[in-house]
């Protein structure tokens, strides 16, 4: 059992991804942007941070530039992109060791690319499984 | 050479004959005064005692001293030599072929060392009685001897010596002329075809200097004067150059106060003409101004002596750039920006080498700015499309996925998932079909059909419209018009689709319960100076954080508000609304606060003259 925080403002796509999730026995802590995951990860770590990109507050890609260096955390990242300009985003995330999973997506291949990555990180799948909907204030 | 020839010999000729005439005449006088210097002698000697031997030879001995003599001796009657300047045949016989009894000289012929000899014989008497005369008297006198002499001349050897000067000199004349025949035929040819180079090209010559080049020839004229030729060419060219300058000056500042100045100086892009690689020869207002730069006082400048500002330095960089080793400008463009992106400008740099001269180019400087800015607000819009539409057709993909999966058989959940998708699919829709719309609205400007519109109708006809599904909201709808409004001048249609859209928005973020109220009235407009309407559309809605005020016009965007997320909407009515009235010349403005319901107010002008500026936006509907 791994602890995943997800982060993203379309409530639809939050749900999706965390009830696949959550059939691999994972915690998955729900953000609705940036900022709201920024306050989860000052108080508690994560085994893996699954994020979109497009956010109000703050963004997926400042979010991740903020947890490389000001957080100086290295937990794995996974970002959701549906922009065209993706090749971009790869570059200069990746040598960050950030994934990127382009929109739209098969909610199972993101499932796999997870369980891939949690391997890579070392994290043991632990059961029973929970789904905390610590939804942050939105518009705070 | 001939003539100087002929000279040489003529000269030798007399030389060598007033050499053998000054000869015969010296040898002339040589041989009186030979006989001269003998006959004293003897007359000395006479003086002497008869027999006294050794005044004879001191007498000898003295006379030796100041003549050259081959032989000098004194014999007696018998032909003994009582004294003589060879000490060895004193008392002896003398030599029968020296011997002689006649008074007189002869001139021996010269010896192998060609030095003439002159014998003279004379007698010494003795005398017992003194004459007046001194002629020995052969009657009376006593005893007699004979002085013998042969005398070598000084004027021989002279004569021979000037004789072989004087052929060493014609000598080492002529030797000396063919040497310097030698070393100045080189330069004599050179003359030559200078002298013919320029004789030949007469008034011409000035057309063409380099034909006046010595070519294969080696010397130093020849070197020396093609440096010249060469130093020639170079301050022709500089001259030419210069007088060209001076006519393109006075030409230039002719224009500058003339037409061709100003339609130049009217030019928005900058216009520069370099020369000399350096030399600012003319540059107009825009580019002295692109520059940061005073126009200097005379007009021309050194890009080295002006200070340039920011951008200017980042030219002039890009013009020395294009200058080549070998001197000459090459074709170039890039694009400069200022700092702090304030600013694009393409540079491009122009040869204008003609007829050799080279180091001039021609520069213009163009404001891309805002093309810059377009393309950049263009990408981005394309980066925000994409993730719009691609947004609903992930949740529609995902969810589909979850149904076909049957991993999850909870009806709630298989519920939720069609309801979903449904509506994804229908906010999929609405977003193409705004995009449609505002695809409509041409890029960079929007065209309006102008014409009379009449507001109260255009207002009635869009409560009407939305009057249904207030109903079916509960929400109360009300609209307030004056009795009397003027004729607005501008789009209907586009008018028509802004309160459509604020309409909608009214009673999309007002709850069950609440209320709309549209309005419209006349005031003075103090930005045109005219009149201008307001259009007000005001809800009891959820509100607008004042945050999101300015945010919620921009594409793609909506409130902040969670419930806002519940509420379907593409993020673009605004901004279509607020480009319409933009494009009439107006405007629309918010007052709101979260939880208080919304205020919206367009403003319409109404003069002709508004509408027509407003047929130009400035502002992109797309893009900006």
């Amino acid at each position: 059992m791994a602890n995943i925080l997800l982060v993203e403002d379309d409530v639809h796509m939050l749900r999706v991804t965390s009830m696949w999730l959550a059939r691999n026995d994972h915690e998955i802590v729900e953000a609705r942007n940036g900022a709201v995951a920024q306050e989860f990860l000052l108080t508690r770590t994560f085994d893996l941070i699954v994020s979109d990109v497009n956010m109000p507050k703050l963004d997926g890609i400042s979010l991740v530039r903020w947890l490389r260096s000001e957080h100086g955390s290295q937990t794995p990242v996974i970002l959701l992109s549906s922009r065209s300009d993706q090749l971009l985003i790869a570059k200069e995330m990746e040598p960050l060791g950030v994934n990127i999973h382009p929109k739209p997506f098969s909610p199972s291949r993101l499932v796999a690319d997870i369980e891939r990555r949690l391997g890579e990180a070392g994290a043991a799948i632990c059961h029973p499984s929970t789904i905390s909907h610590e939804k942050g204030d939105v518009a705070g | 050479m001939s003539l100087v020839g002929i000279l040489l010999f003529g000269l030798g000729a007399a030389s060598y004959r007033g050499a053998v005439d000054t000869r015969e005449r010296f040898a002339v006088r040589t041989r009186l005064e030979n006989e001269g210097a003998i006959e004293l002698l003897a007359a000395s000697l006479a003086q002497t005692q008869p027999g006294d031997t050794v005044a004879l030879q001191r007498g000898l001995r003295d006379f030796m001293r100041w003549h050259r003599c081959e032989a000098l001796r004194v014999t007696d009657s018998r032909g003994i030599v009582v004294a003589s300047m060879n000490l060895d045949e004193v008392g002896r016989p003398v030599n029968p072929q020296d011997a002689t009894r006649e008074r007189g000289s002869i001139m021996l012929p010269p010896e192998k060392s060609n030095t003439d000899r002159q014998q003279v014989t004379l007698p010494i008497v003795w005398r017992k009685h003194p004459s007046d005369h001194g002629v020995p008297n052969l009657e009376e006198d006593g005893e007699r001897a004979w002085l013998q002499g042969v005398m070598l001349s000084h004027v021989d050897t002279s004569l021979a010596n000037a004789r072989t000067g004087t052929a060493i000199v014609i000598l080492a004349v002529v030797l000396l002329f063919y040497l310097l025949h030698r070393a100045m035929r080189r330069h004599f040819r050179s003359m030559s075809r200078i002298s013919e180079g320029l004789l030949s090209r007469g008034d011409q010559i000035e057309q063409d200097l380099h034909s006046l080049r010595l070519e294969g020839e080696k010397g130093a004229l020849a070197t020396q004067w093609n440096r010249l030729i060469d130093l020639v060419e170079g301050l022709s060219a500089t001259a030419q150059r210069a007088t060209a300058s001076a006519e393109l000056k006075a030409v230039l500042e002719k224009s500058r106060k003339g037409a061709l100045g100003e339609v130049i100086n009217a030019v928005p892009d900058g216009l520069l003409y370099v020369v000399e690689k350096t030399r600012l020869a003319f540059g107009n207002t825009a580019a002295y101004r692109l520059l940061e730069v005073d126009v200097p006082e005379d007009g021309t400048a050194s890009l080295d002596d002006l200070g340039f500002g920011a951008v200017g330095t980042l030219v002039v960089e890009h013009i020395r750039a294009a200058l080549g080793a070998d001197g000459a400008f090459v074709s170039a463009s890039a694009v400069v920006e200022a700092e702090g992106g304030s600013g694009s400008y393409r540079v491009r740099v122009l040869p204008f080498n003609t007829r050799r001269k080279t180091g001039e180019c021609v520069v213009t400087i163009a404001d891309i700015s805002q093309q810059v800015r377009a393309d950049k607000a263009a990408e981005e819009f394309i980066a925000q499309l994409t993730h719009e539409l691609r947004t609903p057709l992930t949740n529609i993909r995902a969810y589909t996925e979850t149904l076909s999966s049957g991993v999850f058989d909870d009806p709630k959940v298989i519920s939720d998932c069609y309801n979903v998708i449904t509506k994804e699919t229908r906010r999929l829709s609405r977003l193409i079909e705004d995009i449609l719309s505002m695809s409509q609205l041409e890029v960079g400007s929007i065209q309006l059909h102008v014409d009379d519109v009449d507001l109260p109708s255009l207002l009635g006809d869009a409560v009407q419209d939305l009057r249904g599904l207030a109903d079916e909201k509960q929400v109360d709808m009300q609209i307030s018009l004056p009795s009397k409004l003027p004729k607005l001048q501008g789009d209907r249609d586009k008018l028509a689709v802004v309160m459509n859209n604020l309409l909608g928005n009214a009673l999309k973020y007002t709850p069950s319960g609440g209320s709309v109220y549209v309005g419209c009235q006349v005031q003075p407009a103090s930005a045109t100076g005219g009149d201008e309407i307001l259009v007000t559309v005001k809800d009891t809605g959820m509100g607008i954080d004042a945050s999101d005020h300015s945010r919620i016009f921009e594409k793609f965007q909506r409130g902040s508000a969670e419930a806002v997320e519940e509420i379907v909407g593409t993020g673009l009515g605004l901004t279509t609304a607020r480009e319409i009235a933009r494009g009439h010349g107006g405007d629309i403005e918010v007052m709101s606060a979260e939880g208080e319901g919304a205020t919206f107010i367009v403003h319409l002008p109404m003069s002709p003259q508004d509408a027509a500026r407003g047929r130009s936006l400035q502002h992109s509907a797309l893009v900006g």
